[in-house]
C-alpha cells in the first residue's frame, strides 16, 4: 500500500513537472528572441534633474525588420524615443513615433544622437545604481532589461561605451 | 686742328647748346603751361582726387563704426561678445567685465536638457581638472536659456554634480536674451509634443572662449573629449 502510494506520488510529480519543464520550455523559445538590447546604459543625473538618457544598442539578428514601440521604467513617469540632430551648432530634440530594427542590422541610441529619454524622474539617477527599462517591439514583445546608472563618455567621444567598473 | 677751327667747332657746339637749352626752355614752358592747364581742370581731376581720398576717409571711419554697432562684417563674421548682466549661481551679478584678468568659457545650455548639456558640462569638468593649475586662469559660465524654469536655485543644485568652479547665470527672459544677442545664441522654444507638458529648448551648443580683455578668441565644439578640450584651452591659457 505504502510502495503503491509512493509510486503514485512520484507518477503524480513527475506529471506536474512535465507540464512545468513544457511550459517552461515553451517560454524560453518565446524568450530566445532575435532582438537584444545590448550595453545599455544610463547617465547619471545632478539631484535636481528632471530628464535622464538612457543608451543601448539594438541588435536584430532575425531574418525579418522588427519595430521598437516604445519603453517604460520605473525610475521615471515617462519614457520617450529622442533624437538629439547637430543642425550647424544648433541642438534639436526631436521625439521618435518607433524605431525599426532591420533584419541581420543594428541600431545604436548613442550621446548626441538617438535615446530613451526619461522624463519626470523619480529621483536621481545615481552612479552605480540601476535601472529597469521594458521595451515593446511589435513582433518580438516586451523585454526587460537592467541599465546601469554611469558617468557617460563625452558626445562623440572615442568610447561607445562608458569606463567599465 | 687748328685753333681757328677749335673755336669754329667750340662755338658751333656752343651755339648747339644754346639752341639745346632754348628747346628745352620751349619745352619747359610747354609744360609749365600744360600744368597750369591741367590745373585749370579741377572739375575732372581734383574732382577725382577728392572723391577717392573722401572713399578712404569714409572707409576708415565709417567701417569700423558700422562694424562695431552691427556687431556684423562679411569678412570677420559675427562679432562674439558684448554687454550683458546676469544673475549667478554664487549670488553676485556677473557682466561681460566680470572676473577680470581671467579667461572665460561661455556655453548655453539648460538643465531639463537630457543629452548634450549633461555631457558638456562633464567635459567641462574634466577638461578642468586636466588643466590642473592653468584652471585658475579660466571661468567657465554655463547661462540658461531656460531661465523660467532654471530658476537660480535650479541651476546651483544642477551644478553641484560637477566641476564646483563653474558658475551657472539666469536672469529675466530680457537679460538672458540680452546675453544670448551678445553671443549669436540660437534659442527657442518647442512646443511640447503629444500629451506631454515638458517642453525642450532648440539651442546653439558651442562653447565661446574669451581672453582676459573679454575678447572673444575661438569656439570649442560640445563633441570634443575632456582631454581634448583641455588640450585646446592649454594652448591659449599658456
Amino acid at each position: 500500500m505504502k510502495t503503491h502510494n509512493g509510486g503514485l506520488t512520484v507518477k503524480f510529480l513527475s506529471a506536474v513537472l512535465g507540464i512545468f519543464g513544457a511550459i517552461t520550455a515553451s517560454n524560453l523559445a518565446l524568450a530566445a528572441s532575435p532582438l537584444t538590447v545590448e550595453s545599455a546604459w544610463a547617465r547619471a543625473t545632478p539631484s535636481v534633474a528632471k530628464t535622464g538618457a538612457v543608451f543601448f544598442t539594438l541588435r536584430n539578428s532575425g531574418s525579418a525588420d522588427d519595430v521598437l514601440l516604445g519603453a517604460t521604467s520605473d525610475a521615471a513617469v515617462k519614457a520617450e524615443l529622442h533624437e538629439t540632430l547637430d543642425d550647424g551648432g544648433i541642438i534639436r530634440m526631436r521625439a521618435l513615433p518607433n524605431v525599426t530594427i532591420p533584419a541581420g542590422g543594428s541600431v545604436d541610441f548613442k550621446p548626441g544622437g538617438k535615446h530613451l529619454m526619461l522624463i519626470d524622474l523619480k529621483g536621481p539617477l545615481v552612479k552605480g545604481q540601476t535601472l529597469k527599462v521594458i521595451f515593446t517591439f511589435k513582433a518580438a514583445g516586451a523585454q526587460t532589461v537592467t541599465v546601469n546608472i554611469d558617468d557617460g563618455p563625452a558626445i562623440g567621444g572615442m568610447h561607445g561605451m562608458p569606463s567599465q567598473h | 686742328m687748328s685753333e681757328k677751327a677749335m673755336g669754329e667747332t667750340q662755338r658751333s657746339s656752343i651755339s648747339r647748346r644754346s639752341l639745346a637749352s632754348k628747346a628745352l626752355l620751349a619745352g619747359h614752358r610747354r609744360w609749365r603751361t600744360m600744368r597750369r592747364f591741367l590745373r585749370a581742370l579741377p572739375p575732372v581731376y581734383a574732382w577725382v582726387a577728392l572723391l577717392l581720398s573722401a572713399a578712404a576717409v569714409a572707409c576708415a571711419v565709417w567701417w569700423p563704426t558700422a562694424y562695431v554697432r552691427t556687431g556684423q562684417s562679411e569678412m570677420s563674421g559675427p562679432r562674439i561678445g558684448g554687454p550683458f548682466r546676469l544673475e549667478s549661481t554664487t549670488g553676485d551679478l556677473v557682466t561681460e567685465k566680470s572676473f577680470p584678468g581671467r579667461w572665460k568659457l561661455v556655453f548655453f545650455g539648460y538643465t531639463f536638457c537630457p543629452d548634450v548639456c549633461p555631457a558638456t558640462l562633464a567635459t567641462v569638468s574634466q577638461a578642468m581638472e586636466d588643466l590642473g593649475p592653468l584652471a585658475d586662469r579660466l571661468q567657465p559660465l554655463f547661462v540658461t536659456v531656460d531661465p523660467d524654469r532654471d530658476t537660480i536655485t535650479q541651476l546651483r543644485g544642477y551644478l553641484e554634480h560637477f566641476d564646483p568652479r563653474i558658475v551657472g547665470l539666469s536672469g529675466s527672459d530680457v537679460q538672458v536674451e540680452r546675453a544670448q544677442k551678445a553671443f549669436h545664441v540660437y534659442a527657442a522654444k518647442r512646443p511640447p509634443e503629444g500629451t506631454s507638458d515638458t517642453y525642450f529648448v532648440d539651442h546653439s551648443a558651442i562653447l565661446y572662449l574669451m581672453n582676459a580683455e573679454g575678447d572673444f578668441v575661438t569656439h570649442l565644439s560640445t563633441s570634443l573629449s575632456g582631454a581634448e578640450m583641455a588640450a585646446a584651452l592649454r594652448k591659449r591659457l599658456q
